[in-house]
């Protein structure tokens, strides 16, 4: 008869949380397409993780969309992977959005479905950081110096630590949570009422074309400034956008990436990851119309 | 003696974990809708008295309009190793306060083997041609609808269970691809297995689709190939040729044979394809009533093309398309009569995005049918003007 003992036991758990940190990982990075900076940030990424795992890249760009019957096979491709390493904000708004059922680790989101990030499987380096986008209200709020979020749950973690960094640069800060787009303008409502610097997260809830817009124009309207996710959203209203350096990123994921599959691809408490050093783009025209004095450097990159 | 087992159990856990299938393998879905409007349908029915009291047609013109939703498809794939991908298509058609029909219309484990061979196992599209692998969904091509012996008569997509092995061999900046397969084949129509192409009245007239079914119908396997040449740049030019051969009934001497050739070129924004279709079918009772005797052949070409008149960097995109077909059939060893089906469609496709296509097409259907009357072959003709709004999504 086969009896348990504790201690026997405990050594069968190690040895098997030993093989699943020993085993090699099937990984598959995602750009979106292959380009001079797309490359130098590859490089960086693969040197830290194909030691000991295997690495496949995938370009969306070759993804037939369109055709469903291609386009399954290839995403199926991608999805067969222990862990799927987005590497750029449309890489990883895409992978978020449609894989989210697979392990994922970000490289340089900066808008994606606010839902998925709820998921334990999801998590990486975004593109900015709490302390750049606290930094950078500080500059631009004036007085009186008061910081409105909106956000959903997805974001929480950035937007409580932007907060906490942002009182500690002694701005005052309106926070709305919302899930549902019906919420939207009613929280737009209440936190513009009380902001003189305005920043939206980078949900595809609120930073989609029409949301945004829509937010953006109520804030111009009362001459208050936007610090949204992605330069695509400088077209759209925004003051001052994320505009990081890809090869940067990759730079300051890579061990992180090397750590985590060490680790057997297991997320902790900490999920979320933030540059050490974030850029920014500034609508210096908005600038000048909204009369809001930027410190010298702030062209064509701001550092805050 | 009493023997540990806690080694062995930890040496199993050990190897599970380490050599464990990857935990993220996940199966993918995608899928398409084809939605369809007639916009105008006019159908009239021609011929003489007696032949139309044989067919039991009494009013000869009709017209129609209406929406359809022509198909709803969803693909589900699962890559189960690099080499190894299951891939399955299933289809919903006629879909009204119930679906009619719903069509497993691919379900195969393809994999793909070193040196450029590919093996396919399942429920197989058929190579035959190139239409039917590389045209048949409606987000593959330009048109609205496909040509109508193939399509309709033939019953596409030509699919069955079996198994392709096929290799592709680059020849300098060309490829030829070879494939050869084993699959049930075509079937009898009817459970006494002397009917292969149903007559006027019986379930699925006219039409060979559903003669493929889920069973061997004999004890042969119905086999055949493709042989293919892609060169230029980007294979603008495609030439291949394929055949298939089968007993459809109990007596394996009774065979169903198809040769097809084509030609597709592709030259930056305009795309041919023309393909030759030669059927041959032994002791078919259906056909009698047609042509006076049981062995028959078919003899026909289509031709699709398209030209991209606008495209743009967002995605959308304009095409104009053209079709033809003409197939005639007959009797082989005697018999009378001679069955004729000439279609031209015209159109425009406007592609808004990658997931959403609108289309709008004009048709004409020439068809005739003989039908044997006191030994002779009298026609009963069809003629159909038509007009058809389509819209393509994907997801």
């Amino acid at each position: 008869m086969f009896r348990f003992h504790p201690s026997k036991l405990c050594v069968t758990a190690a040895l098997i949380t030993l093989a699943a940190q020993c085993r090699a990982y099937e990984v598959s990075i995602v750009v979106n397409r292959v380009d001079a900076k797309t490359r130098q940030a590859l490089q960086r990424l693969e040197a830290a993780v194909s030691s000991g795992h295997h690495v496949e890249v995938f370009e969306m760009a070759a993804i037939p969309f369109g055709n469903p019957k291609e386009e399954g096979r290839r995403m199926a491709q991608i999805a067969a992977a222990d862990l799927i390493v987005p590497v750029g904000g449309e890489a990883s708004r895409f992978v978020v959005e449609t894989l989210a059922q697979n392990k994922i680790f970000f490289v340089g989101a900066t808008i994606v479905n606010g839902g998925s990030l709820e998921s334990k499987r999801i998590g990486g380096l975004f593109a900015y950081s709490p302390e750049g986008w606290a930094r950078a209200a500080k500059t631009i709020s004036g007085e009186p110096s008061n910081l409105g979020l909106i956000y959903t749950p997805g974001f929480r973690p950035l937007a409580e630590r932007l907060s906490l960094n942002s009182q500690n640069l002694g701005l005052k800060v309106f926070r709305q949570e919302l899930r549902r787009k019906n919420e939207i303008v009613p929280a737009a409502m209440k936190i513009l009422a009380q902001s003189s610097v305005f920043w939206v997260a980078g949900d595809t809830l609120l930073s989609g074309q029409l949301a945004f817009g829509y937010l953006a124009s109520q804030a111009l309207e009362m001459g208050i400034p936007v610090m949204a996710a992605d330069r695509s959203l400088l077209s759209g209203g925004a003051f001052v956008v994320s505009d990081s350096d890809l090869p940067e990123l990759a730079d300051e994921a890579a061990p992180i990436l090397s750590a985590f599959l060490s680790n057997g691809i297991n997320y902790g408490e900490d999920r979320f990851f933030y540059p050490s050093k974030m850029r920014l783009k500034v609508n210096h025209k908005l600038a000048s119309k909204m009369k809001i004095e930027l410190p010298k450097g702030t062209s064509p990159v701001w550092i805050p | 003696m009493k023997r540990s087992l806690w080694p062995t159990a930890a040496a199993l856990a050990f190897w599970s974990a380490a050599g464990s299938a990857p935990a993220g393998a996940t199966v993918v879905f995608t899928g398409y809708a084809d939605q369809r409007m007639t916009a105008y349908g006019m159908n009239k029915i021609t011929g003489s008295a007696a032949v139309l009291s044989a067919v039991g047609v009494t009013e000869t013109e009709t017209k129609s309009t209406g929406f359809t939703l022509d198909a709803l498809g969803f693909f589900a794939s699962r890559e189960i190793n690099d080499h190894l991908d299951f891939l399955i298509d299933t289809t919903y058609r006629k879909v009204g306060y119930t679906t009619e029909e719903i069509r497993i219309q691919y379900a195969y484990l393809n994999y793909e083997a070193p040196a450029g061979w590919e093996v396919k196992s399942g429920k197989i599209p058929m190579p035959l041609g190139y239409f039917n692998e590389n045209m048949f969904y409606p987000f593959e091509r330009q048109a609205v609808a496909a040509p109508i012996f193939q399509g309709s008569i033939l019953g596409l997509p030509i699919a069955d269970w079996g198994v392709s092995v096929g290799k592709n061999v680059p020849i300098g900046g060309a490829q030829l691809s070879a494939v050869a397969y084993g699959v049930n084949g075509y079937g009898a129509s009817n459970t006494a297995g002397t009917i292969f192409r149903p007559g006027l009245g019986s379930s699925g007239a006219l039409l060979l689709g559903q003669n493929l079914k889920s069973t061997n119908t004999n004890d042969h396997l119905a086999g055949g190939g493709r042989l293919e040449l892609a060169a230029f740049e980007n294979q603008q030019v495609q030439i291949g040729g394929s055949w298939y051969r089968g007993a459809w009934a109990k007596d394996t001497s009774n065979q169903f044979a198809m040769y097809n050739s084509y030609v597709r070129w592709h030259p930056g924004p305009l795309d041919v394809l023309v393909e030759y279709l030669i059927t041959r079918t032994d002791a078919d009772l259906g056909v009698i009533n047609f042509y006076g005797v049981g062995d028959w052949k078919s003899e026909g070409w289509f031709l699709e093309s398209s030209y991209r008149l606008v495209q743009n960097s967002d995605g959308r995109e304009m095409h104009v398309f053209a079709g033809a077909e003409n197939t005639h059939a007959q009797g082989v060893g005697g018999g009378s009569g001679v069955e004729m089906l000439s279609n031209w469609k015209l159109g425009l496709s406007y592609r808004l995005n990658e997931n959403l296509v609108f289309k709008g097409q004009l048709n004409r259907l020439e068809y005739s049918l003989p039908i044997q009357i006191s030994g002779a072959a009298d026609n009963v003709g069809l003629e159909s003007n038509g007009a058809l709004v389509g819209a393509v999504l994907t997801f």
